[in-house]
């Protein structure tokens, strides 16, 4: 399982965990993940700890995230980046959409 | 029995010497009180019969030097006097005599007399025997318990302590301690701490402490969530430990940011989340059983969360502060831990110790204490002083490989990775290269060799297809082939690696921007160029070749 997620329903926040490289291989995964959020979900979260590669794809799946759940910019935080991973993050502009820490 | 009668008069010598060689003792003689030394010092006396007026050197001295030779076994001095005077008795006694007879001699008494302190004299040998064996023992486990002591320092050395970020105290009731306080800083930022005590204190429960470390420092250093480090704590106290034994532990991460605090907190006392701007405080409780206690299966890894800012403090403490006793066996309310953090002048943690030791004192400490102050301020990731980053030991090198028609299909990049990404100085970049030699890679392969083109992916549908097209395509390659390069050049004002990769398919136009109004096209070739210090293509768009700067 390279996404699990957890719901902490007191604060309302719904934390997509992905695991390994975030690539086009996790597309369908990825999708069911955000989903299938519970009701109640205030806030969405993807926590990055785990992701030691992230591609153009998983850009674009990010994206896609956002559109589809009618979020906007800064709306969906993406925590735990490693070096790396903020690099990619930043050259691609993400942090003007989403808040990346 | 090796008795030494001292006596100047040659008759009275004579007399004792006679009837204790009668009564089956050693006997030797010594005619003044500085023979009388010599002699104790030559051979291993049992008993003094010792004179009191002699010439030279008279008995009470002969005795205060004879005790001082024998001051670490009892050798009993008895005075054979004529005087009767209480002030030469007391004199004598002052001298170190154990006891007189008095002129004439009175064998009987004499005799018990002997019986008496000789037997003072082995219960004396027995102590003292008994006296060394147990300081060696005493040394044994001194010894012991600095080595264990060691295990548990070092057990603990990780630790990340930053006075700023974290405040905590420890007090344990015996040398080992059964609480533990752990805090290491995560290589994204942020800090993850684990307050925990063990079942009872003392040695038992402090050995609970090394594998817990252990578990807590590895999984923290591969950035592992608190809920995935509990349950293998969990796990591992179940396997390890009796079943009589647990751990009651808070196990909490603390964004990089410093404004996001989760929180697994099984089996310990209410933990408090003050805000010192606003004076709002959260109570924090226990919703999990402590570690150990719930089987693999039944274990819960879900955790509290806070959303926190650089005026929140959060204050953890063991069940010695909250189970706190006064004289009269009443036990603490904890309000009282509530009040001092309220109202605490500029340092809680002092303030919550301040009121524990007010409640209980007088009363003998009985369990260990831990308080732990966590400030929720930013905690940027930890700089790498890395070896393997030192450009000036590193050497230049390249790699090349074909990879053909059905081994297209294997994660080529990452066999790749495998392959240069401990490279030395290349080590920190591993991630970005990752990317950019996988957008090489799927730009290549898509476009060059499967002939497969990025507005197919316009839509969900359409990118779902795209992929069901291209491993339908993997698995009909005939004669395909992708060439890889990749040379590092190291160079103290700026290392290159640079990349190379062809293939044998059609040649394709490159668009030189993404549309950017999808969600899934062209954004790697983007990325690529974001990247990329230099980005080439030739032979018709089928060579791609790239430098990326170190």
């Amino acid at each position: 399982m390279s996404i699990t997620n957890r719901f902490i329903s007191e604060a309302g926040e719904y934390q997509i965990v992905v695991v390994g490289k975030f690539d086009f291989s996790l597309l369908n995964e990825f999708r069911d993940a955000y989903e299938s959020a519970p009701d109640g979900v205030k806030k969405y979260v993807i926590d990055m700890r785990s992701v030691d590669m992230i591609d153009s794809s998983a850009l674009g799946m990010l994206l896609k995230m956002k559109r589809s759940l009618n979020l906007g910019d800064g709306e969906i935080e993406i925590i735990n980046c490693s070096s790396n991973v903020k690099k990619i993050l930043m050259i691609a502009k993400f942090e003007l959409m989403f808040s990346v820490q | 029995m090796l008795i030494l009668v001292v006596d100047d008069i040659e008759k009275n010598r004579v007399i004792l010497e006679r009837f204790l060689s009668s009564q089956g003792h050693d006997v030797i003689c010594a005619d003044s009180g500085k023979k009388s030394i010599d002699l104790i010092q030559k051979h291993d006396v049992d008993l003094v019969l010792m004179d009191i007026k002699m010439p030279d050197m008279n008995g009470y001295e002969a005795t205060r030097n004879i005790k001082k030779i024998q001051s670490e076994h009892y050798l009993p001095v008895i005075f054979v006097t004529a005087l009767s005077e209480e002030e030469a008795l007391e004199e004598a006694l002052e001298a170190g005599g154990d006891d007189f007879v008095t002129k004439p001699i009175g064998f009987g008494i004499l005799l018990s007399k002997i019986k008496a302190h000789a037997r003072i004299r082995e219960l004396h040998t027995q102590v003292n025997h008994q006296n060394k064996e147990l300081s060696r023992h005493n040394a044994r486990l001194n010894r012991e318990h600095d080595l264990i002591s060691h295990f548990f320092d070092q057990a603990r050395k990780n630790c990340f302590f930053d006075e700023r970020v974290i405040k905590s105290y420890s007090l344990p009731m015996s040398v080992f301690n059964g609480d533990t306080v752990l805090v290491a800083r995560r290589s994204s930022g942020g800090v993850t701490v684990l307050v925990g005590d063990f079942t009872g204190h003392g040695l038992s429960a402090a050995v609970g402490t090394l594998p817990v470390s252990q578990i807590f420092f590895s999984m923290v250093e591969e950035n592992a969530f608190i809920g995935d480090i509990a349950r293998e704590i969990n796990r591992q106290v179940n396997i390890l430990l009796p079943v009589e034994m647990f751990f009651a532990a808070s196990i909490f991460e603390l964004s990089a940011k410093g404004d996001r605090l989760m929180v697994w907190h099984g089996g310990m006392p209410d933990a408090y989340l003050f805000n010192k701007n606003t004076k709002e405080m959260t109570v924090v409780s226990s919703d999990h059983l402590p570690l150990g206690v719930r089987t693999v299966n039944e274990f819960d890894d879900s955790v509290q969360l806070f959303y926190v800012n650089q005026d929140s403090k959060f204050v953890v403490f063991t069940d010695g502060l909250s189970e706190a006793e006064n004289t009269d066996k009443v036990m603490i309310n904890t309000d009282v831990y509530v009040e001092a953090i309220k109202n605490n002048e500029g340092n809680i943690l002092e303030s919550v110790i301040n009121s524990f030791q007010e409640y209980s004192v007088g009363v003998p400490q009985a369990d260990d204490i831990s308080v732990l102050e966590l400030s929720c301020l930013p905690v940027a990731a930890e700089n790498h002083e890395d070896m393997d980053k030192d450009i000036s030991k590193a050497v230049p090198w390249d790699i090349s490989l074909d990879v053909t028609d059905k081994m297209l299909k294997r994660d080529v990049v990452a066999n790749v990775i495998a392959l240069i990404g401990d490279a030395i100085a290349l080590k920190e970049h591993k991630g970005v290269v990752h990317t950019l030699l996988t957008e090489m890679y799927n730009n290549t392969l898509d476009h060059g060799i499967l002939d497969l083109h990025g507005n197919e992916k316009d839509s969900d549908e359409a990118f779902h297809d795209y992929y069901e097209e291209r491993i339908k395509r993997l698995d009909n390659l005939n004669g395909a082939k992708l060439s890889i390069n990749i040379a590092y050049m190291p160079d103290l004002d700026g290392s290159e690696l640079t990349i190379t990769m062809s293939h044998n398919g059609n040649s394709f136009e490159v668009a030189e921007k993404a549309s950017g109004e999808d969600d899934f096209h062209g954004r790697g070739i983007e990325l690529i160029r974001a990247i990329c210090s230099l980005v080439e293509y030739s032979d018709d768009g089928r060579s791609l070749k790239v430098v990326y700067n170190i």
